[in-house]
């Protein structure tokens, strides 16, 4: 859901930036406005993917010293690391409550969008981190990470891996962790 | 000496070896001086605490203490103050310093406009200098630059003003536009004659149009909380110190419009004035056609008060 | 206040916290503990993103999604096979030069793994090389990919430097040649003392032919992007929107390759990669914010600028200093921090910023193999299956050429300098 949330905004960009350069060398046409909106909906794509990569337990993080630990050590790290995000994303929270209300009604130069707006996204992302943070807290679960699963794979490889077929005898793809 | 009783941060987007960078250093000495040492204002040049935008926020918002910023970007926080970068608004730099007295009738007005809605006031404004258009072309009149892309700041008095020219506005990211200026993604932008220097635009653009369109003056804000904190003695150092720094700071850049303007001759520049055929009037009338459509319902009632400064 | 930011931000990294809340939650408990305003907590994040050239992150990693879904990057391989793919470490020299023309297309090293990674190790694999060199040669080639134009890493620094994106975009051409050279020369030695395999692929004259008319597309590709670029018909950022266009188009006209499904994809795998790198990009602007109240930015940069004011010795201690940042930093964080500190007294003593922006982007570049923060190190990670301590070690060998090409960039202005100055 906020990953199509992040693509639609991908989507939204390119056609914002495409769109501008032939406007721009076609009709001598300048536009402002998408300008700003491609900027905004940049922060959108990043905030609205932040909860879903950590849905799925893949922010980059350093393993080093987790993957050396036991079970019972690997327990307690995972507690630690949802506590500490819990942490952040109230902090984080607490943060936008403090500026949105001094700055929230003042708008943006050209579009004249309120940053109630602009952050709408970024409240909306970083509730919901806190909220799968607890979760994970709560539950004490965590899904694996992308190589520690055997049958994971990445599923661009696996659509030309499968073209290669007939010139590298490359081993089929199996399963996509990621669906 | 007293012991220092206030550090206050003062954060801006301009290089600090620019007259808008240095005197924010200049204030900041004068306040020391006057207030015996006990007020430090620390300087951070160069965006390091945030964009334009941002900057005048954490004033608003108490973030940061003091920064400066352009009536057009004020006007994102409290509209009224766009008032101020009006094209053609002020019939001369004596008028314009008039006006944009912080003791000035109309600049009490929006001074208290802006105190109510963002908790921010003006503590001092300064001359920032007149913007004249640039090209890769000699123009004359607003027909010469009929489907000529120029680079505009899209904020709605500058993008005016731009239209009002007779060009089509593109909006180029500040960071791109020497680029964009040398491969030709705009043919020519506005700026004062500081900023051509400054950045080397005579390497990018042939021509200098003085058209004048918006003299421009830079507003000087601080967070209002902190101001009703300091007490009186220490409100008439800082006052004082803004007096200063705002005269020194105008006069140092009217003095320097001139001999920048030599400077963008000697390094190759053509600069079309009045007497070389330029057409001000038709410039002029185009654009105010434009602001009267746009800008009077808001803005009517300054005009009148700020026609009324002698 | 730095000492103890730096100190919590180690601490939380060493214990597996996502990279970007290590950034984000030691800032925020400095701001706690010293009494800072909370608010800027959320604005400073927010407003980092609010950036023209940072759109060239997602819309370059969108092209290179859909170039290798399209089929562009396969036939890429094809050609290159032919032409080297029979020498001893055949396959091993094939990924360095397709890694050379991709980065003619990718703006960004980790859309180069992206893009490239997994069939380069598949396929080196498969013939019998180590999973370690294999992953090794594929991070090292990657590096090619920014340094020749276009580049993310570029169009950020000339940004927050005043340098013209295009000269330092073109500057980068010939030392993106240099380090192919440098990296094939590695690998030639390396085929010769583990007698890695050939391809038993033949030459063929009349398969080259129809191979390298299939892959004109692709080959063109460079010359116009970099051609538009020059003549004025896009801006350095624009020129990432324009490469996923042209991707589309060609993806789907030309190869008859991309459908719905498969556009989604690759617009599925963009938004991950582009949450995971901006993210941090954001959390790092707000953690640059405090270092900044702390002035430990311009207090350090006096320091390291003050030891002396002979440039060449300037360029060796800003080496020295960005290959300790680039052990911990995110490349794009790190020129958002630093450059806009550094460029004024460099420049100021005399280092002309073109070879400046090469020297700073080729080592934070080398920084992505650096463990402990090293981005290419997690992608191939992930991509190859490889624990990380494994992967570090592939990398180390391929540090050798990649010095040394840093090494030559910094010594010879001429380097980077040389073909920009001939635009003027
Ligand atoms: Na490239
Ligand atoms: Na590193």
């Amino acid at each position: 859901m906020m990953t199509a949330l992040s693509m639609l905004m991908l989507g939204l960009m390119a056609v914002l930036v495409v769109g501008q350069v032939i406007l721009r060398n076609l009709f001598d046409l300048g536009l402002p406005w998408a300008d700003e909106l491609s900027r905004i909906s940049n922060i959108a794509l990043v905030f609205f993917a932040v909860p879903a990569l950590m849905l799925h337990n893949r922010h980059i993080a350093i393993d080093l010293l987790y993957s050396a630990l036991r079970p019972a050590g690997k327990a307690i790290l995972r507690f630690s690391n949802y506590a500490l995000i819990t942490l952040f994303a109230a902090i984080f929270t607490f943060g936008l409550y403090k500026f949105l209300i001094r700055a929230g009604k003042f708008s943006t130069p050209s579009l004249k969008l309120s940053n109630y707006a602009v952050y709408a996204p970024v409240l909306v992302a970083i509730v919901l981190l806190l909220v799968i943070a607890i979760y994970r807290l709560v539950t004490r679960t965590e899904p694996a990470t992308d190589y520690e699963t055997e049958d994971a794979s990445n599923p661009i490889a696996d659509a030309i891996a499968e073209e290669m077929a007939d010139h590298v005898s490359a081993s089929t793809p199996s399963g996509d962790s990621r669906k | 000496a007293q012991a220092q009783e206030y550090e206050l941060s003062y954060g801006h987007m301009n290089s600090p070896t620019s007259v808008v960078g240095m005197q924010a250093d200049w204030l900041a000495e004068e306040v020391a001086k006057n207030t015996n040492g006990a007020v430090k204002i620390d300087v951070y040049p160069s965006s390091q605490l945030g964009k334009i935008q941002e900057l005048a926020e954490g004033v608003s918002m108490g973030s940061i203490a003091l920064s400066h910023n352009t009536a057009g970007a004020i006007s994102s926080l409290y509209e009224d103050f766009g008032v101020l970068d009006t094209p053609y608004l002020y019939r001369d730099y004596d008028h314009l310093m008039k006006v944009v007295d912080i003791n000035s009738p109309v600049m009490a007005d929006l001074n208290q406009g802006l105190i109510d809605n963002t908790g921010m006031r003006v503590l001092y404004a300064f001359y920032f200098g007149t913007r004249q258009l640039t090209a890769n072309m000699a123009v004359k009149t607003p027909a010469d630059l009929s489907g000529v892309k120029i680079r505009a700041i899209p904020s709605p008095v500058y993008l005016t003003a731009v239209e009002g020219l007779g060009a089509a506005p593109v909006p180029v990211d500040w960071s791109e536009v020497p680029t964009a200026l040398a491969t030709g993604i705009v043919q020519g932008q506005e700026n004062p004659v500081n900023v051509a220097v400054d950045h080397k635009l005579y390497d990018v653009q042939t021509h200098m149009m003085l058209t004048g369109h918006i003299s421009a003056a830079e507003i000087v804000v601080i967070n209002e909380d902190l101001w009703q904190s300091f007490p009186q003695d220490i409100k008439d150092a800082i006052n004082k110190a803004a007096e200063t720094v705002r005269q020194k700071a105008s006069k140092m850049i009217l003095e320097n419009e001139a001999s920048d303007l030599q400077k963008l001759k000697d390094a190759g520049m053509t600069i079309i004035g009045p007497d070389d055929g330029l057409d001000v009037a038709a410039f002029r009338a185009g654009v105010e056609k434009l602001v009267h459509e746009r800008f009077d319902e808001k803005y009517s009632k300054y005009f009148e008060e700020i026609a009324a400064v002698k | 206040m730095s000492a103890t930011l730096l100190i919590l931000f180690l601490a939380l990294m060493i214990i597996r916290v996502p990279i970007a809340v290590c950034l984000g939650l030691s800032s925020a408990v400095v701001m706690i503990l010293f009494n800072l305003p909370m608010a800027v907590l959320a604005q400073r994040t927010v407003n980092a993103l609010d950036s023209t050239p940072l759109l060239a992150v997602p819309l370059f990693i969108f092209a290179a999604n859909l170039l290798s879904l399209s089929g562009v990057t396969n036939h890429l391989f094809e050609l290159v096979r032919m032409m080297v793919g029979w020498i001893r470490g055949g396959t091993a020299q094939v990924s360095v030069l397709v890694s050379l023309i991709f980065s003619g297309v990718s703006g960004a090293a980790l859309a180069d793994i992206g893009a490239l990674g997994a069939v380069q190790i598949k396929m080196m694999r498969k013939q019998g090389y180590s999973a370690e060199f294999a992953s090794g040669i594929t991070m090292a080639a990657a590096t090619i990919g920014p340094i020749f134009p276009p580049s993310i890493p570029i169009i950020i620094f000339a940004s927050v430097s005043n340098v013209s994106a295009v000269k330092l975009l073109i500057a980068g051409i010939v030392p993106a040649v240099l380090i192919t050279i440098l990296l094939m020369a590695q690998v030639a030695v390396m085929a010769r003392i583990y007698k890695l395999p050939r391809d038993e692929v033949k030459f063929n004259i009349a398969a080259f032919a129809r191979k390298f008319v299939i892959s004109l597309p692709a080959l063109a590709a460079p010359v116009l992007l970099i051609g538009g670029l020059v003549s004025g018909y896009f801006g350095p950022t624009e020129v990432a929107g324009v490469t996923v266009a042209y991707a589309l188009l060609i993806g789907k006209f030309i190869y008859g390759q991309l459908d719905l499904k498969r556009v989604l994809t690759a617009a599925r795998d963009s938004v991950d990669a582009t949450g995971n790198v901006l993210f941090i990009v954001a959390t790092a602007a707000l953690f640059a914010w405090v270092l900044t109240m702390d002035r430990l930015p311009a207090t350090a940069s006096e320091f390291l600028l003050g030891l002396s004011s002979d440039p060449l010795v300037l360029l060796l201690i800003v080496n020295v200093l960005l290959l300790v940042v680039g052990m911990f930093l995110e490349s794009i964080a790190a020129i958002l921090i630093i450059a806009p500190i550094i460029t004024p007294a460099m420049t100021a003593a005399g280092v002309d910023p073109l070879q400046l922006g090469i020297v700073f982007v080729l080592n934070l570049m080398i920084g992505l193999l650096t463990p402990p923060v090293g981005m290419s190190l997690y992608m191939v990670s992930i991509i190859a299956k490889m624990p990380l301590h494994r992967v570090i070690r592939g990398a180390l060998p391929f540090l050798l050429p990649l010095f040394l090409s840093l090494l030559a960039v910094t010594c010879i202005p001429a380097i980077s300098v040389w073909l920009p100055n001939l635009l003027d």
